[in-house]
């Protein structure tokens, strides 16, 4: 489970990292040709297509290396005990809400699968909207590991203990 | 959108990730709402991504990697120590200087107070500064940085309040240069009464000041390109950031020479980390925003705030103080991404310049970074330096009056903040 979160892990980094460099060279390029009155606003359409998947894989990548803001003012102050409990309620709606994510977002990609990108009618709005059940589903399965983690450490610590 | 507010506040003080925490509670208000389709919040937070105009800010943010990585960074201290390194106290006004020349190729006060406390931190010790002081001044120091072009805070505040981020930038620049006047002034005088020495012993040869003007060269004109690029409309913020990565890019592997597979690498590394935490609660905020604009939000707080005063200084100055204690316990980039859409509609309802008021609320909300209890510059620099929030909050009170002083300023005489930005952009 854990090598599969690890390969999915550098699959998602290297996928985003293309897909950033393609967007500053498209949006680059397509400054470039309207400058010489050749606009190409094809270059927009992708470039903001390849951002919604970059910026919700992003997501996923953050949340794995713990980077997304919080304010740890309160829990930083509590028992090791009620901090580890708060954590282990943290992911569990985290996991409920990317449960939502996942269901409305496929939800939404199938109902809309008609309405066309950017008027473009052989590719679907779908393939833009798709990025965040995907990207929420990447960030439920980090979630799942975190609370594993979480369960696992504090059983471990109550084992030590109840050795002393 | 009161149980939202109640709700978004309990996730945020159990340690929940903003990002998340407005999400879920961003969901609640459309299950009190079953008329609405539940996929809305779906629809509402991948359609921010397709905004054009934000994708300055993410491409800003791989600049800023970037250009740490490329090796400008030891040309500008050389240039640094040039210009300060005589003075009392010379690694203390270096750092001053240091920041306001990084400013001009990266954006966040953030990164640059960590870099500068990796690069100058035990130097300033060595040479008898007291903890808490150096790290009060590679704190505050920072607060430079998002205030020269390109300041990511500019960017956030312009692409989601609809200002021209050109003149954010030019107004940028004299708030800049009255900060650094007000926190080199507050160092010289704490370096002579405590008798801390220059940095240097001799004046630089010019031989020397020449070779370190032309190191740095590459990074004194990004700023100009960057506002003439924008002034003359050849490009759009979005091309203007593309344009800074390739620029980054471009000195690191050609000029410095620094930049290699490993540091490109490690560039991209931290950016997507970086992407991930901005945009994903920027896209997520989307959420909020739909129930904010049904429930019509702004207007029932410019109610409330226009029935205390309805005099745009007085306003202003209370709109402020609530930035600013916010600031004290959340994160700059968070306040600006939140509150922007419910402050600018009122100031500019009383008729404030929307331009004067997006420098106002960078410089209020980058304080927050530099204050107890949840400074996020100040953790950075605290724990890299090994000092006590103690320490640092004593003796970094100066440069806090220095700061809250020009703050006032720019308050209250917004000529200062808009002179240039009229200048250049015309009325």
């Amino acid at each position: 489970m854990r090598a599969l979160h690890a390969g999915l892990g550098r699959i998602e980094a290297v996928a985003a990292g293309v897909l950033l460099v393609a967007m500053v060279l498209l949006i680059f390029g397509g400054g470039i040709a309207r400058l010489m009155a050749m606009p190409l606003n094809w270059t927009i359409d992708f470039a903001t297509c390849f951002f919604a998947w970059a910026c919700f894989l992003c997501a996923d990548i953050a949340w794995r290396r713990d980077a997304l803001m919080a304010i740890e003012l309160v829990t930083e102050r509590l028992s090791p005990g009620a901090q580890r409990l708060l954590l282990l309620l943290n992911y569990a709606l985290i996991t409920g809400f990317m449960a939502y994510i996942i269901y409305a977002g496929l939800l939404l990609s199938w109902v809309s699968r008609a309405r066309s990108f950017q008027g473009i009618p052989s590719i679907s709005y779908s393939w833009v909207t798709m990025s965040l059940p995907v990207g929420a589903a990447l960030i439920a399965f980090t979630t799942l590991l975190k609370l594993a983690d979480t369960l696992r450490a504090g059983s471990s610590a109550e084992n030590r203990g109840g050795a002393r | 959108m009161l149980i939202v507010a109640i709700a978004f506040a309990v996730l945020v003080l159990i340690g929940m990730p903003v990002a998340f925490a407005i999400g879920i509670s961003g969901v609640l208000f459309f299950l009190q709402h079953p008329e609405l389709p539940f996929t809305i919040p779906i629809q509402q937070t991948v359609s921010q991504t397709q905004n054009f105009a934000l994708l300055a800010i993410p491409l800003f943010i791989i600049a800023g990697n970037f250009m740490n990585k490329s090796g400008i960074t030891e040309e500008l201290l050389k240039l640094a120590s040039v210009i300060a390194g005589r003075l009392r106290g010379g690694l203390a006004q270096m750092s001053l200087v240091l920041s306001g020349l990084m400013g001009g190729v990266s954006g966040s006060a953030i990164a640059d107070a960590a870099m500068q406390s990796r690069m100058l931190g035990a130097g300033m010790m060595k040479r008898g500064m007291s903890g808490g002081f150096t790290a009060g001044v590679l704190s505050f120091g920072s607060i430079l940085t998002p205030i020269i072009p390109p300041g990511l805070g500019f960017i956030i505040y312009g692409t989601i309040g609809q200002v021209s981020i050109g003149r954010l930038f030019a107004a940028g620049i004299v708030p800049a240069l009255l900060l650094w006047v007000a926190l080199a002034v507050t160092v010289a005088i704490v370096s002579r009464r405590r008798g801390y020495p220059p940095a240097r012993e001799k004046q630089a040869s010019l031989g020397e000041a020449a070779g370190a003007l032309r190191g740095g060269i590459w990074a004194l004109l990004f700023p100009f390109f960057l506002l003439a690029g924008l002034r003359f409309g050849i490009f759009t913020p979005s091309e203007i950031g593309a344009f800074a990565v390739l620029y980054a890019v471009f000195i690191g592997v050609l000029v410095y020479r620094k930049l290699k597979t490993r540091q490109f690498l490690e560039a991209m590394e931290g950016s997507l980390s970086d992407v991930g935490a901005v945009m994903f609660l920027i896209a997520i905020s989307a959420v909020f925003s739909y129930g904010i604009v049904i429930e019509r939000i702004p207007e029932v707080i410019s109610g409330a705030i226009l029935g205390l005063t309805d005099d745009l200084n007085g306003v202003l100055a209370l709109v402020v103080l609530v930035i600013l204690v916010l600031g004290f316990f959340i994160d700059a980039t968070v306040l600006i991404i939140m509150l922007t859409p419910i402050f600018l509609p009122l100031v500019q309802q009383l008729g404030g310049d929307p331009v004067h008021f997006g420098v106002v609320f960078v410089v209020a909300a980058t304080i927050g970074n530099f204050t107890p209890p949840v400074g996020a510059a100040m953790y950075a620099v605290c724990s890299i330096l090994k000092v006590s929030v103690k320490d640092y909050t004593r003796e970094s009170a100066p440069l806090f009056v220095a700061v809250s002083i020009v703050a006032l300023l720019l308050i209250f005489v917004p000529q200062i903040v808009l002179f240039v930005p009229d200048l250049l952009f015309n009325r």
